[in-house]
């Protein structure tokens, strides 16, 4: 039967009124949008800028650094520090507050500090977003323009190799296990377990690829294992590291090792982890290593922050996957001229450690205060400093100290005037722990002060 | 210190560290070159070459020397009259230049080895499988040890 | 790496589970060692470190000999290595390797073949 023009009529009322429905409701979806949006690029509550802006995401080693001493070398520019967290915690020495051997007070400064004595502004905020084009930084707490972007934002933990996408295993090794390498909740926890350990396995893990400290993991496991000597812990460490053998100082370590801690350190070096089994709490290696642990720290892989590929500037480097791409020489982004990128982000095979990223931090604030004042500079290499200690009371220590240069035939970079210490027994190793300290008030007067 | 001291015993994992010396010159214990190939080819009868026979998967490239993997199959009967009785591994500037000989028989039913090598700087791996009837297959990949950190 | 090490990791296994009689099957032989070239000075004791790597590794089939691997020092000390062999019965496979001071590791896997 055919439709009468009635019928067809009945119909357009329906369908007008379906869809003015329809409209009716998605307006009021974009009014909901439009009202996070309106609230989300509402402008920072920041003074209007006196000179050319450059804003630093992340009040780090390198960050901190650069806000600093750009200020200093070129005074007119309005220098704003962009940083999330409200207190600055120490990650070197962390270890040795791990087990008792400096209080928290050392590793915690004050950012406010900080800005107040160098002329800079520290704005309290989480960046979520960088739009390139109209050159703004959005923030938690508002919008934020800049003329040069400086990002030194750390880094990311990589899962991939030991959860394949599992993202509850990764929920789980975040929460339960964490690794301890980006300061913070992570290392209290970390902190916890140890006290609260009785007896067993403690699982500790060095990753493969150029991962924050090289040193750091071992010397964890050397306090962990000096602390359980002391208490009369029944326990020992178990070191499972992807590399097939230890990465830096390596003499020092595995003496310490060897003779300090011979009943509570197994070092298996050259495992990969093939599987982790939390609910038996079993660790599985390619090596044919089966570890059954009574708690453990895992430190997966690390990659650049991921803000770096929100601002479209990461790119896997030859060690981790998403670090910066940017000149070697410049710190610039091979992207975006008005990006510097600085610190443990960086593609180039340097240690990602703190003294590297703070002459870098220095190094960035000189090359962006030539590029604002119009002058020339010359590239300089970052130093090296890691001292690491290996046991406590009197804290004993061995160190490394290096410089690079390019190798334009390798075209890569290599070391230069390298040289490590690696005697921690006898005098030399107590000069070296007390070096250790000093060098950390070193660095901290020289980012907060 | 010296920096080679330095470079060849703390492996900075990064820093191309690749070109890690692995091992220090000038030293007695060295097995050069031309003295293991002699080695692995005395009485051989005929040795071919570039070999087609051998597939060769190496890295072109790595950043340790400490750990190269290097996969190798020949294409070779394995039959109780003719197999491959030797795959001889070596590099070509590693101070010791022999790394491994793999000793088969029929039993083994392919010629195929797979190891993990150390390599002290950019170099040429030799492989040489050579047969129980006398005849040596060769073929050399050159390998990058030390590669940039800022591609 | 040499003083405190005691050599007792090792792994033999095949790389497929399910093999049928006749089968051409590759294992895994892997051990770690430190092998040192003897070329290195300890930075502790600023002593040359001696040579101390693996020597040979040698597989077993039930106690037979099946092939062996001889290494020099410029093997990794992640040391790996990958062999076929061609399997009729089920069976002990053992791995044992020898290094340079004597010291001896071995490990085996039981590998059960459908007919
Ligand atoms: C346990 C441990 C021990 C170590 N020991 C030593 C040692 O003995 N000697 C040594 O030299 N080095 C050591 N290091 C390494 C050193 O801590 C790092 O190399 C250094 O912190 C790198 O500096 P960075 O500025 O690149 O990153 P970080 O110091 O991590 O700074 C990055 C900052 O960016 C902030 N941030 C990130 N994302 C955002 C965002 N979206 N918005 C706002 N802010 C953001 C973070 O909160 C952080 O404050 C150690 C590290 C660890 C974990």
């Amino acid at each position: 039967m055919a439709l009468s023009r009635r019928d067809l009529l009945k119909i357009s009322t329906i369908l007008a009124a379906s869809t003015a429905f329809g409209s009716e409701h998605s307006k009021k979806d974009d009014d909901i949008k439009k009202s996070v949006s309106s609230y989300g690029v509402q402008n920072a509550p920041l003074p209007k800028p006196k000179g050319p802006r450059v804003v630093i995401v992340g009040g780090g080693w390198s960050g901190l650094a650069v806000a600093k001493y750009l200020k200093k070398f070129s005074p007119k520019t309005d220098v704003v520090l962009i940083e999330k967290r409200s207190v600055f915690i120490s990650c070197p020495l962390s270890n040795l507050w791990l087990v008792d051997l400096i209080d928290l007070q050392f590793l915690t400064h004050d950012y406010l500090q900080a800005s107040q004595n160098n002329g800079y502004i520290y704005f309290n905020a989480t960046v979520y977003d960088i739009d390139r084009v109209s050159k703004k930084v959005f923030t938690n707490e508002g919008v934020v323009s800049y003329d040069y972007l400086v990002l030194a934002p750390g880094i990311d933990y990589d899962y991939e190799e030991w959860t394949k996408g599992d993202v509850e295993l990764e929920t789980k090794l975040r929460g339960f296990y964490p690794a301890g390498f980006i300061p913070g909740s992570e290392h209290f926890t970390l902190k916890r377990k140890i006290e609260e350990f009785e007896e067993g396995n403690f699982v500790l893990t060095v990753p493969g690829g150029n991962y924050r400290c090289l040193p750091a993991p071992y010397e964890r496991a050397s306090l962990i294992a000096w602390y359980m000597k002391k208490e009369g812990i029944k326990g020992k460490v178990v070191l499972i590291d992807e590399n097939p053998d230890i990465t830096i100082k390596k003499d020092g370590f595995s003496s310490a090792f060897n003779e300090l801690y011979k009943e509570y350190i197994e070092y298996l070096p050259g495992s990969k982890i093939t599987g982790i089994d939390l609910d038996k709490k079993r660790v599985v290696t390619d090596m044919g290593d089966e570890i059954d642990f009574t708690d453990a720290s895992f430190y997966p892989r690390i990659r650049g922050s991921k803000l770096l590929e929100v601002a479209g500037v990461a790119k896997d480097s030859a060690f981790n996957k998403k670090e910066a791409d940017i000149d070697p020489f410049t710190y610039q982004s091979k992207e975006d001229p008005y990006i510097y990128c600085a610190g443990d982000v960086r593609p180039m095979g340097f240690s990602k450690s703190g003294n590297t990223a703070n002459s870098e931090g220095h190094l960035v604030a000189k090359i962006i205060a030539s590029i604002i004042d119009g002058k020339e500079f010359k590239w300089d290499s970052p130093i090296t400093v890691c001292y690491s200690a290996v046991s406590g009371e009197p804290i004993r220590a061995i160190s490394v100290n290096a410089k690079y240069a390019y190798d334009k035939k390798k075209k890569a970079f290599t070391f230069k005037d390298a040289s490590t210490m690696e005697n921690w027994k006898g005098r030399q190793g107590i000069m070296s722990g007390k070096g250790l300290l000093e060098w950390a008030k070193g660095m901290y007067r020289d980012m907060f002060m | 210190m010296e920096r080679r001291d330095f470079l060849k015993n703390s492996s900075f994992a990064a820093l191309s560290l690749a070109g890690v010396d692995i091992f220090a010159k000038n030293v007695s214990g060295k097995i050069g070159f031309e003295e293991a190939y002699e080695d692995a080819i005395k009485g051989v009868k005929k040795i071919y070459k570039d070999s087609e026979k051998i597939k060769l998967k190496i890295p072109k490239e790595v950043k340790k020397g400490l750990v190269v993997p290097v996969e190798v199959d020949i294409d070779y009967p394995m039959k109780e009259d003719r197999y491959i009785e030797h795959i001889y591994i070596l590099a070509t500037k590693n101070p010791v230049a022999k790394i491994i000989k793999a000793n088969y028989t029929f039993i083994n039913a392919k010629a195929y080895l797979f190891v993990n090598i150390k390599l002290s700087e950019t170099q040429d791996v030799a492989i040489l499988a050579r047969s129980n009837i006398g005849e040596i297959f060769e073929k050399r990949k050159r390998v990058k040890v030390a590669i940039s950190g800022c591609s | 790496m040499s003083m405190g090490f005691k050599w007792k990791r090792g792994v033999i296994k095949p790389l497929k589970k399910e093999i049928k009689k006749g089968d051409v099957v590759i294992f895994t032989a892997a051990t770690y060692h430190p092998m040192d070239s003897g070329f290195q000075k300890d930075k502790t004791t600023n002593k040359i470190k001696p040579k101390f790597f693996v020597k040979e590794l040698k597989i077993f089939f039930e106690d037979i000999l099946v092939c062996s691997f001889d290494f020099e020092v410029s093997a990794s000390p992640k040391l790996v290595v990958k062999f076929p062999l061609r399997v009729f019965k089920s069976g002990r496979i053992k791995a044992l390797w020898e290094d340079n001071l004597g010291n001896i590791l071995s490990k085996s896997v039981k590998i059960s073949v459908q007919n």
